[in-house]
């Protein structure tokens, strides 16, 4: 995860990746609104860069799904629907189901100690702040866990097609306050199914897990909704 | 012009990345910088010497504070986004003076900055008798630069003026050293030969600059020789300065001796192109819009 996030000094990195990474965090963060357009011109300018780098930096964003490009029409940013965001979770719950069961498999003694480790820090990071693990540390989590199936075609899905979409969805959405702790003893059954090489149990734990926070924010949304109506 | 996606930093690395080599071009004022913009210059430079001489009238010996380069950097900043590598020379004093420049400069928009191993009593960089300080002291000020950034992405260039008193293996020594401490960039001073380059570029592994100034000690080499040994960026700090001062001189001389500038008109920029650089219509028409209500 600490490599997809950190913000490495473009020198050491090409051009689009470098637009490409800042654009990602600007959309994630709200800086570049979802639903609004992409101008080409305007970023060229804003990054002093010509077209053909941004193009391609254009065509990553695409295919992580933060973008939409119509003929004719242009570029924008995503827009967030209720709806998009369950579809989301029922796709990581069956996902990240099997993500658990192989990471049960596959995961060696050493990573399943750092997942330990990380676990222990997020519970440092609840204590003094709980925006941090709303935001990043729960998808540290996740992350690792679908590192640790050993499934390259598994590991792309999550970290191409959802990775940044979730990521935009938490960061704007924030997770249900009251589902933090929560989660966070989840996180830790889970890693305990892991260590004890039980695959069908870390399959259920984990499914259950994203269930029960898919729930919680229809929930939510329900509620939200009613009040504005 | 502060601008919320990307730093002065972010774009100075991604022009070093994208033009090879960089060519970076020295402004000695608003105007020039609109001028350097206008023509597809991608950077843009301030020169201590040219502080000193085009803003102060004094020559380059250390006399110059931090707050007169500053004084010319905002009125840059607020008029192009093109980013902005600034001299300041020794850093003007120890650690914790060199941490608020730095600080100064990320605040007043600057992309980088390079600061030298000369003593604080510097000299020009193509003039003789220059003294330095130990690699360790050089590389102290670089820790203590690096440490002040407030922007990752903010480049702290190191300059060394080794060559002429230590020679070139102590020289590139040194370099290494300053990337070690964190020197995103490496600029050294006053080359010789071609060559060199290739040798600096071989060795610190990060961009190298090379100072292309006129009259110096560096021949005029090309972009493109520049390229063929790796150089990464190519400094022109006062080449327009140096044109503008010649002009300005044949100006003054021949109104003096001829009570009369028709002979010079040529030379001058009308007053349509001195408008165009500065959008002045475009001034013009926000004003009467703004304005059109309350006229009689």
């Amino acid at each position: 995860m600490s490599e997809i996030l950190e913000n490495k000094p473009a020198v050491f990195s090409t051009i689009a990746d470098t637009v490409c990474s800042k654009l990602q965090n600007a959309i994630v963060e709200g800086i570049i609104p979802a639903g609004s357009k992409i101008s080409e011109p305007a970023l060229a300018i804003e990054f002093g860069i010509s077209r053909g780098p941004l193009r391609e930096a254009l065509s990553r964003l695409e295919a992580c799904n933060l973008i939409e490009r119509t003929p004719n029409v242009g570029a924008r940013v995503v827009s967030l629907t209720p709806q998009h965001l369950v579809e989301i979770y029922l796709i990581r719950e069956s996902l990240e189901g099997l993500a658990a069961r192989m990471a049960a498999e596959n995961m060696s003694d050493k990573e399943i100690n750092e997942l330990d480790e990380l676990l222990e820090k997020h519970q440092q990071q609840i204590k003094q702040d709980q925006s941090y693990y709303q935001k990043e540390g729960d998808m540290d989590f996740h992350f690792q866990i679908v590192k640790g199936s050993k499934n390259s075609h598994l590991i792309d899905m999550f970290s191409n097609d959802l990775y940044h979409l979730i990521r935009l969805y938490r960061y704007q959405f924030g997770m249900v306050s009251n589902r933090v702790q929560r989660a966070f003893i989840e996180h830790g059954h889970i890693v305990d199914a892991i260590r004890q090489r039980d695959g069908e149990l870390a399959q259920f734990l984990m499914s259950r897990h994203i269930s029960s926070s898919r729930k919680n924010v229809e929930k939510m949304l329900d509620e939200h909704l009613t009040i504005t109506d | 012009m502060s601008n919320k996606l990307v730093s002065p930093g972010t774009r100075f690395r991604l022009a070093v990345e994208e033009e090879k080599p960089l060519q970076v071009v020295g402004a000695i004022n608003a105007y020039h910088a609109r001028l350097a913009d206008a023509t597809g210059f991608r950077s843009l430079y301030i020169s201590g010497g040219g502080v000193a001489a085009g803003s102060c009238g004094i020559p380059d010996l250390g006399i110059t504070t931090l707050e007169d380069v500053l004084i010319d950097l905002r009125r840059i900043t607020d008029v192009t986004d093109l980013p902005v590598l600034v001299d300041i020379d020794t850093g003007w004093g120890g650690a914790f003076n060199i941490a608020r420049t730095i600080r100064s400069m990320i605040k007043a928009g600057a992309a980088a900055v390079h600061i030298e191993d000369q003593v604080q009593q510097k000299r020009c960089g193509h003039r003789p008798n220059k003294a330095i300080v130990s690699q360790v002291e050089m590389v102290d000020r670089i820790k203590a630069a690096v440490d002040a950034k407030t922007d990752p992405e903010f480049v702290i260039m190191a300059r060394t003026d080794a060559l002429a008193i230590e020679g070139l293996d102590a020289a590139i020594d040194r370099a290494c050293a300053c990337v070690e401490a964190g020197a995103d960039m490496i600029f050294p001073e006053a080359m010789t030969e071609l060559a060199m380059y290739q040798k600096f570029v071989d060795a610190v592994g990060v961009p190298v600059l090379a100072n292309i100034t006129e009259f110096g000690s560096t021949p005029l080499f090309t972009t493109e020789e520049l390229a063929s040994v790796g150089v990464s960026l190519a400094l022109y700090p006062l080449s327009a300065f140096r044109a503008m001062n010649a002009a300005a001189l044949k100006v003054y001389s021949t109104l003096r001796e001829e009570g009369t500038q028709k002979n010079v008109v040529d030379l001058m920029q009308s007053r349509a192109e001195l408008y165009d650089y500065l959008a002045y219509h475009d001034y013009e028409q926000k004003l009467d819009k703004l304005f059109s209500g309350d006229k009689p």
